[in-house]
């Protein structure tokens, strides 16, 4: 179990991180997501021990490991540059931590052997890294790290450098590998699509602070901040008056815009909530539909499996996207009005 | 764009300035040194020809191969001065902030910017039998007689690091800063303790660099002349030394030519060596 507790790095006046607090329990794959800058990766550095906080502490199994060096700490480290030993073969590479644990050499074989064939790299023992593609030194750089069981695998944005097609196939290869040897993980990103397919759970940071901590699920359905409804996936975030009560809904609007949302009882006037985009239905106009919302579309973005649709209602604009219907489905033209249907479950109400 | 096929030779062309000088004043002037140490000489007159007797005199004569390997000492020791004191001085360059860093930069390569007489007249003052430390040491009672500083190949071994610490420096630092300091901090999170980190990761991978370094500090101490005519006194001689009396003095320019390929000669094989020690272990 590794335990951060108010974890804290002032660097003069300026606040890196604050009161970062947060658990890794056995085997779990923890996120820390947030635009660069934050203060995620600061935040990494003083889990490993390269940088001192200035407030707080790091638990490992229990021991506070606040003021130990990095290299009495048992942490796996992958970097984006993978940052392999340049003049070291693989198996050199990844025997390295195990030699300067004094390991017998007859182990240190064994070891790298099975640390080679975890990763798929038994044939390339004696190459050198300048020898290997991006892929092959990223999974040399995982062996590495894995070879010597730590306590806590942290990887840096370990997949940064790869093409798109590798990136999604060393996901899931990493996933697996961290699944089965049920190994602590503290990932550090800035890609929201990346967190939220590998995580049990994700840290999202901003401004050196975590401003909230769930599961993917949690986080992208019931977002507290509007930041982090935008920044993980896309949302349409709206400031509507409160116009009324119809049963236990409560109807907000403006100019146009009617949505009816579960809200909890409040006195305030206008509230901030959050749409997603493939939460707004589109329908054809239908005049004698009671209470519809029409709108205009704007502009049509076509990716292929969906379509995203700008569409003006009064002086809002509301995103929305469809799941591309081929022929036959419901795709509006350019200028065209549209109805548009908003579940009240799929208006979610923001904190800030 | 310069590379590209139908442009190569253009770039070529670029290079024929750089190349003018160097047939100028290198490669047309050793031509001639070589014909030259191969030419008889005989009470002052020069014959033309093919003849090794200049070699032979000079590997015989008792005196040409003792100040070559004088000269090969003094060139060592202040190569491995430089490259011992050099690391240490560009690991901290590394290490600093900007405004640390161009002082030691600036600090290191100021000694290139005095001349060279200022410089070892500034030194005789230091270390000279009544120099600075001389005569502090006597005040303070540590000794009683003076101690020999100079005119020895201590005196001008320091003279002449004095200088040359910088081109052991530089070329060190600028393969320290090329290393990713993200490779020594996975090192030390595989558990390399700090010195670990230094032997395994850093110094291999600063090799080239201080082989650099020590190959530029050793061909520029292998022609010292200067500093151990005024440090020395009479009593370091180096080959360059050598060169000028026999060309200068004696006018035999033939031997003085024969003294100054082998002097080359010497420089060429100790850094192809150098240099086959260092492939064989990368």
């Amino acid at each position: 179990m590794i335990v951060l507790k108010s974890l804290t790095k002032r660097f003069g006046e300026v606040t890196a991180v604050r009161d970062v607090t947060l658990t890794v329990t056995p085997g779990e794959f923890v996120t820390l997501l947030g635009p660069s800058g934050c203060g995620k990766t600061t935040t990494l550095r003083m889990i490993a021990g390269f940088t001192a906080p200035t407030g707080g502490r790091v638990e490992m199994a229990g021991t506070d490991v606040t003021g130990r060096p990095p290299h009495r700490r048992e942490v796996g480290l992958v970097f984006q540059s993978y940052a392999l030993f340049p003049h070291m073969s693989v198996q050199d590479n990844v025997g390295f931590g195990l030699k300067m644990r004094k390991r017998p050499a007859e182990e240190v074989a064994r070891r790298v052997d099975e640390a080679l064939g975890l990763v798929k790299l038994a044939d390339f023992a004696d190459r050198y890294p300048s020898a290997l593609s991006g892929g092959q030194q990223q999974r040399v750089a995982l062996a590495r790290a894995l070879v010597i069981r730590p306590q806590l695998l942290l990887l840096d944005e370990p997949f940064g450098a790869l093409d798109k097609q590798l990136r999604d196939h060393m996901q899931i290869e990493l996933r697996t590998l961290q699944r089965q040897l049920a190994l602590p993980t503290i990932f550090v990103t800035h890609d929201q699509g990346e967190a939220l397919s590998m995580s049990d759970r994700v840290a999202i940071m901003n401004a050196g602070e975590v401003v909230q901590i769930g599961t993917p699920t949690e986080l992208y359905e019931r977002p507290r901040t509007a930041f982090v409804a935008t920044f993980l996936g896309r949302s349409n975030v709206l400031e509507l008056d409160v116009i009324g009560r119809e049963g236990p809904l409560t109807v907000l609007g403006r100019a146009g815009l009617r949505l009816h949302a579960t809200l909890p009882q409040s006195t305030a006037s206008t509230r901030r909530v959050m749409v997603r985009p493939e939460r707004v239905a589109m329908r054809p106009p239908d005049a004698g539909a009671p209470g519809a919302m029409t709108g205009t579309v704007r502009a049509a973005n076509y990716f292929g499996q969906s379509i995203d649709y700008p569409i003006e209602v009064g002086a809002e604009t509301v995103e929305a996207m469809s799941v591309n219907p081929g022929a036959g489905g419901f795709l509006p033209e350019i200028g065209a009005e549209v109805d548009l249907e908003i579940a009240s479950d799929a208006v979610w109400p923001l904190d800030d | 764009m310069l590379g590209s096929e139908d442009g190569s030779w253009k770039a070529w062309l670029l290079l024929l300035p750089v190349a003018a000088v160097y047939a100028a004043t290198f490669v047309v002037p050793l031509g001639l040194i070589f014909g030259l140490s191969l030419a008889e000489f005989d009470a002052g007159v020069v014959t033309p020809g093919f003849d090794l007797s200049n070699y032979e005199a000079a590997l015989t004569d008792g005196l040409t191969l003792p100040i070559l390997w004088r000269t090969v000492e003094l060139a060592a020791m202040v190569t491995i001065g430089a490259a011992v004191m050099g690391y240490p001085v560009a690991l901290q360059m590394r290490r600093s902030g900007p405004v640390l860093r161009t002082v030691i930069l600036a600090l290191i390569v100021a000694p290139l910017l005095t001349s060279v007489i200022v410089r070892n007249v500034a030194w005789l003052l230091v270390l000279g039998r009544t120099g600075f430390i001389n005569e502090t040491l006597m005040a303070t009672g540590l000794i009683s007689r003076p101690l020999p500083l100079m005119y020895n190949n201590f005196g001008v071994a320091l003279a002449t690091l004095h200088v040359y610490l910088t081109f052991a420096a530089l070329p060190i630092y600028a393969a320290l800063v090329s290393i990713d300091r993200r490779i020594e901090e996975s090192a030390a999170s595989l558990g390399a303790s700090p010195s670990a980190v230094f032997w395994r990761v850093t110094f291999p991978l600063s090799r080239s660099g201080l082989i650099a370094g020590c190959s530029l500090v050793f061909i520029l101490s292998m022609g010292l002349y200067l500093t151990p005519a005024i440090m020395g006194g009479s009593f370091v001689v180096t080959t360059p030394m050598l060169i000028t009396d026999l060309a200068r003095n004696q006018y035999n320019w033939p031997l003085a030519s024969a003294v100054s390929v082998l002097l080359l000669l010497a420089i060429g094989l100790i850094l192809m060596a150098t240099m086959s020690l260092q492939r064989r272990r990368g």
